[in-house]
């Protein structure tokens, strides 16, 4: 293997590919990457066995090969070089990277230990707007679960129906729903749980002002074509839980404040709220909202309270401030609406700004202690 | 060691019951043929079990609690050994209890077979502390046919060095005076809480008596034993104002947890398996019965070369089912114990405690499936309260 390449190019493409390498791993394998040289093109992958990426690029190759090297390392040293050519060369057991002042040594895995790549078999394929795609990531992903023990949740919902996409995420005590709009889907009807970490580092690759992204679906995983770098996952089974019955229709209380000093005043009652619950209480009167929190653990108590645009009979209610932090990052727009009913039932939350449809969250109360 | 009369001027009367040689003392009772023999209650002697007690026959040749059953059968052969009867113990340790209520209304369950009871003020009722104790021994006697001995002192810790005093079957009445009359000239190994290590950490500075302890300057031991110092330097003194909590006021747990040596070590992935489950459910148990759900699940993890480790999870979801306890315990075990390294104890703790009747995050989902694990929890919760809980186990359960 022998080719030659600049140092801030190939530092680019190493940084995308250690987006993947898992940092901590059973099987000492996964923290290397595969380099390929073929004719005229470098071909960078790394896997964690569940995602996989690779990065294909035109490089001037003069012998073709393969290796697979620490990605730490390798990604270290080239990131530490001052702009300079790199030229690299060497066996599938050693490789060199020769600098101007001297040249660097690392030791090489065997070829045949590193995994392969998952084989596709396509089954659908669909374009979609890179914007779209990235927005429909930045708003549901969050509400994702980590419990292992209803993997379902650990995944985003994405539905494709007629003309409309959505995601959905929950972890069972929040969730957010985004739709759009893509004439593009030719009446695809599908859904399918992704993980998180995927969609989570296509916003890397692309900015929302690309233009259309290909996915190909497969049996059991999916592909991101984005550019040079192509992304594949494999897909969470299911059943999701069916969502759709648990999204409040006649919540008849509606709360108007504006997000920004909401979000604030929520960071800060939360300070001394209980390390464990993050509980804060909302009291709802007339045209006051108040935010208040309590903790025996350090004598704390906490209480702001802010205007707001609110008509029906006073109502208190706990939440997690975090899920609530969280929420108000995802909304577009000066004000937030939350509409609500009973102190242990789910409130819809979402921007006038937005209409109800194409992003909503929803959080479940914490129950007050008596 | 005085009269009984001076109680009436103390501040406070504590009472420290120490049951006589329990668990040997209840096998004797249910097996008179035991009587005047060395009978040893522990594990079986085939594998690496301990001396859970003996009889005051077997201790006349040496045997101690916790030796070895080996090496207890070595220093008394003809000794007999009995694997022990948990479930009885259990039950009489709850008649104990009833019958110390009838003394005072604050006990505090030390172990399965001591309590210390407050008694200020009660003992005026039955005349003088002493006569109120004969009393309890008596209804103990006639109730269960077991002895214990008794230290009525000003403080918790008095009263506990006391009621070492005339075993078995006495009563020792002791203040501080008393106390240090008592334990001066003793080695400071015969004080409450100083065990082997710290005797030899005291006697490295040239302290040897109780005496020597008391009078050793607490800043001075600051230096060698660091916040353990303070209590080293009350202990000797006899000093101590801590109360006697009853059951009820005692401090909410900040966490559960159990852990066992297991019989031989283990190579064998579905045993180590096994036994979690096991411990599982007795952590869940535990969490049901007081009421709270445990948002971290730690398993801690001992070698065959001692080698200890812990590895613990937070959960999305607060849980108090075995299920997910177990599960979650099972993903923590890293993959070379059981295949490549052996592992010699295991033990599930739950911590990061909620109680249920506190605040609760509430569900937006149904869960069908967590909803029927706690349905069947319960179910079993009511089996094994009633029949014990020998009478229900999970297939795969160490048994």
């Amino acid at each position: 293997m022998k080719f030659n390449i600049s140092k801030s190019r190939f530092s680019g493409y190493l940084q995308s590919v250690l987006q993947v390498v898992p940092t901590k791993s059973t099987m000492p394998i996964l923290s290397n990457i595969l380099i390929e040289a073929l004719e005229d093109k470098l071909k960078i992958s790394a896997t964690d066995l569940e995602v996989s990426i690779t990065a294909t690029f035109d490089c001037a190759v003069t012998k073709k090969g393969l290796a697979v090297l620490p990605a730490k390392y390798i990604s270290d040293i080239v990131k530490e070089l001052p702009e300079t050519e790199i030229s690299i060369e060497g066996t599938p057991s050693r490789v060199e990277l020769k600098v101007p002042n001297g040249s660097y040594k690392i030791g090489c895995f065997p070829v045949d230990d590193f995994p392969k790549l998952p084989l596709v078999n396509p089954k659908k394929q669909i374009n979609i707007e890179a914007g779209d795609l990235v927005t429909m990531i930045k708003k549901t992903t969050f509400a994702c679960s980590t419990d292992e023990t209803r993997p379902a949740l650990n995944g985003v919902l994405w539905s494709t129906k007629g003309d409309l996409m959505s995601m959905v995420a929950t972890d069972g005590h929040r969730l957010a729903k985004v739709s759009i709009e893509n004439k593009k889907l030719k009446g695809m009807s599908e859904d399918i749980i992704i993980p998180p970490k995927v969609l989570n580092i296509i916003p890397k690759f692309v900015s929302e002002s690309d233009g259309d992204i290909g996915i190909i679906f497969g049996e059991n995983n999916i592909i991101f074509n984005l550019n040079d770098v192509v992304l594949s996952s494999r897909l969470i089974e299911g059943p999701y839980p069916n969502y759709e019955q648990v999204i409040p229709a006649d919540n008849d209380k509606k709360l108007t404040v504006n997000k920004d000093e909401l979000a604030g005043v929520v960071r800060r009652v939360s300070i001394l709220s209980s390390t464990l619950t993050h509980q804060v209480k909302f009291s709802v009167k007339g045209s006051s909202l108040s935010i208040s929190t309590t903790n025996a653990e350090v004598g704390g108590d906490a209480r702001e309270t802010i205007s707001c645009d609110y008509s029906g009979d006073p109502i208190e209610l706990g939440y997690n401030a975090t899920y609530i932090g969280d929420i108000l990052g995802k909304i577009d727009g000066e004000e937030v609406i939350f509409e609500l009913s009973t102190p242990i039932a789910a409130g819809v939350i979402f921007s006038p700004a937005v209409p109800k449809d194409n992003f909503l969250c929803l959080v479940m109360p914490l129950r007050l202690a008596d | 060691m005085g009269g009984i009369d001076r109680t009436y001027d103390w501040p406070k009367v504590i009472v420290h019951v120490d049951m006589d040689a329990f668990f040997a003392a209840f096998e004797i009772r249910n097996a008179p043929l035991l009587k005047g023999k060395p009978v040893i209650v522990g594990g079986d002697p085939r594998y690496r079990s301990v001396v859970s007690t003996c009889s005051y026959e077997a201790r006349k040749y040496g045997v101690k609690s916790g030796m070895s059953i080996a090496q207890a059968k070595k220093l008394c052969p003809e000794a007999i050994v009995i694997s022990g009867t948990l479930g009885g113990y259990v039950y009489t340790a709850s008649v104990l209890q009833v019958i110390f209520e009838h003394y005072s209304p604050i006990v505090e369950p030390f172990s399965i077979d001591e309590a210390f009871l407050n008694i200020t003020g009660c003992h005026r009722i039955f005349n003088t502390a002493e006569e109120l104790v004969m009393k309890m021994k008596a209804e103990i006697k006639e109730r269960l046919s077991l002895t214990c001995s008794v230290g009525i002192a000003p403080s918790k810790l008095i009263a506990k060095m006391a009621s070492g005093e005339k075993k078995p079957d006495g009563i020792t009445i002791m203040d501080r005076d008393d106390f240090q009359k008592a334990f001066y000239p003793r080695p400071v190994s015969s004080l409450w809480g100083i065990g082997e290590k710290t005797q030899k950490g005291l006697n490295k500075l040239g302290i040897v008596t109780v005496e020597e302890l008391a009078e050793y300057d607490e800043r001075m031991l600051k230096g060698y034993f660091g916040v353990n110092a303070a209590y080293l330097s009350k202990v000797a003194r006899g000093l101590d104002c801590s109360e006697v909590v009853s059951y009820e006021d005692m401090p909410d747990d900040k966490s559960m947890s159990h852990e066992t040596t297991l019989v031989t070590d283990l190579s064998d992935i579905d045993k180590i398996y096994s036994t979690l489950l096991w411990l599982s459910d007795k952590v869940s148990r535990r969490l049901r019965r007081d009421n709270f759900v445990a948002r971290t699940i730690s398993v801690k993890i001992r070698s065959s070369d001692f080698e200890t480790i812990t590895r613990d999870k937070t959960l999305a979801t607060p849980t108090d089912q075995c299920r997910i306890i177990f599960e979650t315990s099972k993903r923590l075990i890293p993959r070379e114990y059981g295949p490549k390294i052996k592992v010699r104890l295991l033990g599930v703790k739950a911590s990061n405690l909620l109680s249920k009747s506190g605040e609760n995050q509430l569900s937006l989902l149904s869960n069908c499936n967590l909803d029927k694990l706690k349905l069947s929890s319960e179910a079993v919760d009511i089996i094994k309260n009633r029949y014990g809980d020998a009478i229900v186990k999970f297939a795969g359960e160490k048994m």
